[in-house]
C-alpha cells in the first residue's frame, strides 16, 4: 500500500492537469522549460512533448523493462538521467538539480503526439544582495529536440531580472539578475 | 450513423440564424447590461435540451472545470481528458442553433464570424485530409458548448465552447465579461467557402507584419528575439505563469506605432462583445507604455513568423505550427484577470 501511493505522488495523473500539449509533433521532442528564481533555489520546470514518430524512441528510453508500462523507478531513472544533462550554473558555480516530481502520460497519448512528460526539479542555492548570472542548457537528445525556454517573473520583489540571452535554438539562457536584500 | 451532408445543411442554418443573433447582439452592445442577454441565451438554450443533456452540459464552475480546454482535437488530447459540455455532432438542429445563439450573444459580431471562420476551417481540414489510424476527431460537429455555473445576472457563470483550434472561456461576473485565457488557431490558413477567400486570422497575421515593418531599424532590432520559438508559451495547462517580457517596449514607439499595436491586440479582445470589449481596450491602452512586442522569423509577409505582445494585463501569442503560416495557433491571456480572477473571491 504505501508503495502504490509513493507511485501515486511521485508519477501523477496527466489527465488530472488537463492538456498542455500545444503543438501536434511528428518528428520532434519538444523540451518546454521554465525557470523561477527565487531568494533561497533555482525551480525548474519541464514539459517534455514527443512527436509520434520520435514517441516509440522516447517511450524505450523510459521503458526499460519493455513491459509497455512506466513503473516509479523507471520514471525516476528516465528523470534524474535527463538532469543529469542539464548544465546549471549560477555565478560559474554548478548547482545540483534535485527532482522534485514527474508525471508521464501513457504511450498511447506519447504515440499521438500529445503525451507530455511533465518535470520539476529545484537547486539549493541561495543568491545574496548584488548582480548575478545564471546558466542553463539542456543536452538531453539534442539530436531529435526542439527546445523553449523562458524565465518567470520572479515572485519576490527583491529579485529583478535585468537581462536574459539564449542561443538560436533555445537549448540554453543566461539569466541576468539582482538581488536587492 | 448522420450523413455528413446533414452537418453541413444544419451549420448554413445555424449561420443564417446566428446573423440574426449577432445583430441583436451589436444592439446590446449600447446597453449596460450585456450580461443579462447572455443570461437570457443561455436559459434558452437550456430550454431546448432534455433533462440528461443539461445534466451534461452543465458543469460546476470551479479551478478543476475551467481549465479544461485545449487546442488539440478530441481524442487526441490524452485519455481521460475529456472537453466539458456536450458537442455540436450530439444536438438537434434547433438545439445547436440555441448553442451559437449563445455564442453570438455574448461575442461580438465579428467576434463571432471569426469563431465561425475557424470551425469552417476545421471543416475543411476534416475533409482534405488523409484518412489514417489517427484516433483524433475533425470536424464541425467536434465543437463543445458548456455552462459552467448557473447562469445568472449577479453569480459568476462561465459559457466555454471549443474544439481543435479554438478555447472561447467566457467568464461572466454580474455586468463583468472577461474572455481569458481563450485560444483561436487555424488549419488552413486560408480556405475557399461559397466563392470567397476565408482567412480565418488574417488580419491579425497582416496587422502584425505591418507593424513590425513599421518599426525603425532600432526599434526592430530590441523587438526580434534571436532565437527560434517552435511552439507557444502560453497555452493550456500554463495558468499563472508569467514569464519575463522581452522585445521592444511600446513607450519606444511613435503614436501610429502604438496605434498600430492597439489595433492588433483588438483583434482578439474585440471578439468579446463590445461592451466588455471597450472597457477592456481602455486598461490596456492605459498601460500601453509597459506593454512589450517581441518577434522571431522573417518580416515578409506570407511567412511563418512568432509573435508575442505581453503587458501588464495582456499576453498575445501567435505562433505558426511547423514552420508554416498554413497552420496557427494562439493564445489571450490577461495576467491579471484570467477566468476573471480579479472579480470573483477565492
Amino acid at each position: 500500500m504505501k508503495k502504490a501511493l509513493a507511485v501515486v505522488s511521485f508519477i501523477g495523473l496527466l489527465s488530472a492537469f488537463g492538456a498542455t500539449a500545444s503543438a501536434h509533433r511528428i518528428d520532434e521532442y519538444l523540451q518546454a522549460a521554465r525557470l523561477a528564481i527565487g531568494p533561497d533555489r533555482i525551480t525548474l520546470e519541464m514539459d517534455l512533448t514527443p512527436g509520434v514518430d520520435v514517441a516509440p524512441l522516447i517511450f524505450a528510453l523510459i521503458n526499460t523493462n519493455h513491459d509497455g508500462m512506466i513503473s516509479e523507478a523507471e520514471a525516476r531513472a528516465y528523470a534524474s538521467q535527463l538532469l543529469k544533462e542539464i548544465v546549471l550554473d549560477l555565478d560559474g558555480h554548478p548547482q545540483r538539480l534535485s527532482l522534485v516530481r514527474a508525471q508521464f502520460p501513457s504511450f498511447q497519448e506519447m504515440s499521438e503526439g500529445v503525451g507530455t512528460i511533465r518535470i520539476e526539479a529545484s537547486a539549493v542555492c541561495a543568491s545574496g544582495p548584488g548582480q548575478h548570472v545564471l546558466f542553463y542548457q539542456n543536452n538531453h537528445r539534442n539530436d531529435i529536440s526542439v527546445y523553449l525556454v523562458n524565465a518567470l517573473l520572479p515572485a519576490s520583489r527583491n529579485i529583478e531580472i535585468t537581462g536574459q540571452r539564449r542561443d538560436p535554438l533555445q537549448r540554453g539562457i543566461q539569466l541576468s539578475f539582482t538581488v536587492s536584500r | 450513423m448522420k450523413n455528413p451532408l446533414y452537418f453541413v445543411i444544419v451549420f448554413a442554418l445555424s449561420l443564417a440564424g446566428s446573423a440574426r443573433t449577432i445583430v441583436s447582439a451589436q444592439r446590446s452592445a449600447a446597453t449596460p447590461d450585456v450580461t443579462a442577454k447572455a443570461v437570457a441565451a443561455a436559459r434558452a438554450f437550456l430550454a431546448t435540451l432534455d433533462s440528461r443533456q443539461q445534466a451534461v452540459v452543465v458543469v460546476p464552475l470551479n479551478k478543476d472545470t475551467r481549465v479544461r480546454w485545449s487546442n488539440l482535437p478530441n481524442g487526441a488530447v490524452g485519455i481521460g481528458f475529456q472537453r466539458n459540455g456536450l458537442k455540436l455532432g450530439d444536438l438537434t438542429p434547433a438545439q445547436q442553433q440555441a448553442a451559437l445563439d449563445l455564442v453570438g450573444a455574448a461575442l461580438s459580431r465579428t467576434g463571432y464570424q471569426k469563431v465561425m471562420n475557424i470551425v469552417n476551417a476545421e471543416e475543411e481540414f476534416a475533409r482534405s485530409r488523409p484518412r489514417d489510424n489517427n484516433p483524433a476527431r475533425f470536424g464541425r460537429s467536434e465543437y463543445y458548448i458548456a455552462i459552467l455555473g448557473t447562469p445568472s445576472p449577479a453569480q459568476p457563470w462561465m459559457i466555454q465552447f471549443g474544439g481543435h483550434h479554438l478555447g472561447i472561456n467566457l467568464t461572466v461576473v454580474g455586468k463583468e465579461n472577461v474572455l481569458t485565457p481563450s485560444h483561436t488557431g487555424t488549419q488552413p490558413g486560408s480556405y475557399s467557402l461559397n466563392g470567397q477567400t476565408i482567412r480565418p486570422l488574417g488580419k491579425e497575421n497582416d496587422k502584425a507584419f505591418a507593424l513590425i515593418n513599421a518599426l525603425d531599424a532600432s526599434q526592430r532590432k530590441e523587438a526580434m528575439l534571436n532565437y527560434q520559438v517552435p511552439d507557444g508559451v502560453f497555452g493550456p495547462g500554463h495558468d499563472g505563469e508569467i514569464i519575463q517580457p522581452e522585445g521592444v517596449r511600446a513607450s519606444k514607439f511613435t503614436p501610429n506605432q502604438q496605434a498600430m499595436l492597439l489595433d492588433l491586440i483588438n483583434e482578439w479582445v474585440s471578439i468579446l462583445n463590445d461592451a466588455a470589449a471597450s472597457p477592456k481596450m481602455a486598461e490596456i491602452k492605459s498601460r500601453l507604455a509597459d506593454t512589450y512586442f517581441a518577434w522571431s522569423g522573417p518580416t515578409t509577409n506570407g511567412s511563418a513568423a512568432y509573435f508575442r505582445i505581453q503587458g501588464p494585463t495582456v499576453e498575445i501569442e501567435y505562433a505558426p505550427n511547423g514552420g508554416t503560416p498554413d497552420h496557427i495557433h494562439t493564445f489571450y491571456r490577461d495576467p491579471t484577470n484570467d477566468y476573471a480572477a480579479k472579480f470573483i473571491k477565492p
